[in-house]
């Protein structure tokens, strides 16, 4: 996976751009899903610092908790060369610039998120770097479900979704 | 393979514990 996130904070600290970041799911034999997080980041001058309290805490925040900006999960065909058309690092968002960045292409199928139970910072796997721990409402923990299982089906081309009885629990295209 | 129920996900590579904070304040608070 990318280590993204830096870059990302750097950019947050200059100006709002949409992002897109490869994020890890966290389910034993599924190693293999590929979604992706996409966001805008709403970065203006300052430190990284003193914000643990804005979040509930110095790590997390628990309950219903409403993001400022939604994250998008897309459903990633394939990742890797040859290079984007556009020449565009889907992690910064900025022009690539000497070797060749890992392409990330999309089969247009995804969900939008506006609702956390709970997030939290925590270690990564190896414990030298951090990650964000992310845990879904039941809702879109079940489209969620429903995106991957779609994945599983079809790792490298759109999928044709099936529409729920309340046509709010199934991933969307876009 | 199996989908993911969990409902679990996690955004990965941040360097420090501040920074990843941060972001997380800004993803919350804007």
């Amino acid at each position: 996976m990318p280590p993204a996130a830096d870059a990302l904070w750097r950019a947050g600290q200059r100006r709002r751009r949409r992002n897109v970041m490869a994020i890890s799911a966290t389910a034993p034999g599924a190693a293999a899903v590929a979604t992706v997080l996409a966001f805008t980041l709403g970065g203006g001058p300052g430190t990284p610092s003193g914000h643990g309290g804005s979040v509930g805490g110095a790590t997390g925040a628990t309950g219903s908790l409403a993001l400022s900006t939604p994250i998008q999960f897309k459903q990633v065909a394939r990742a890797g060369g040859p290079r984007c058309p556009t020449s565009i690092n889907p992690m910064t968002g900025r022009a690539i610039s000497g070797a060749s960045f890992a392409c990330i292409r999309f089969t247009g199928t995804g969900m939008t998120v506006t609702r956390l139970q709970s997030a939290r910072v925590q270690r990564g796997p190896g414990g030298h770097r951090y990650q964000i721990d992310i845990r879904l409402t039941a809702a879109d923990a079940r489209r969620f479900a429903t995106l991957t299982r779609e994945l599983a089906a079809s790792t490298a081309r759109a999928t044709s979704l099936r529409s729920s009885p309340t046509g709010t629990s199934s991933p969307t295209r876009w | 393979m199996a989908a993911i129920t969990t409902g679990r996900a996690a955004i990965p590579g941040f360097a420090t514990q501040p920074q990843a904070e941060f972001f997380l304040a800004t993803l919350l608070n804007g």
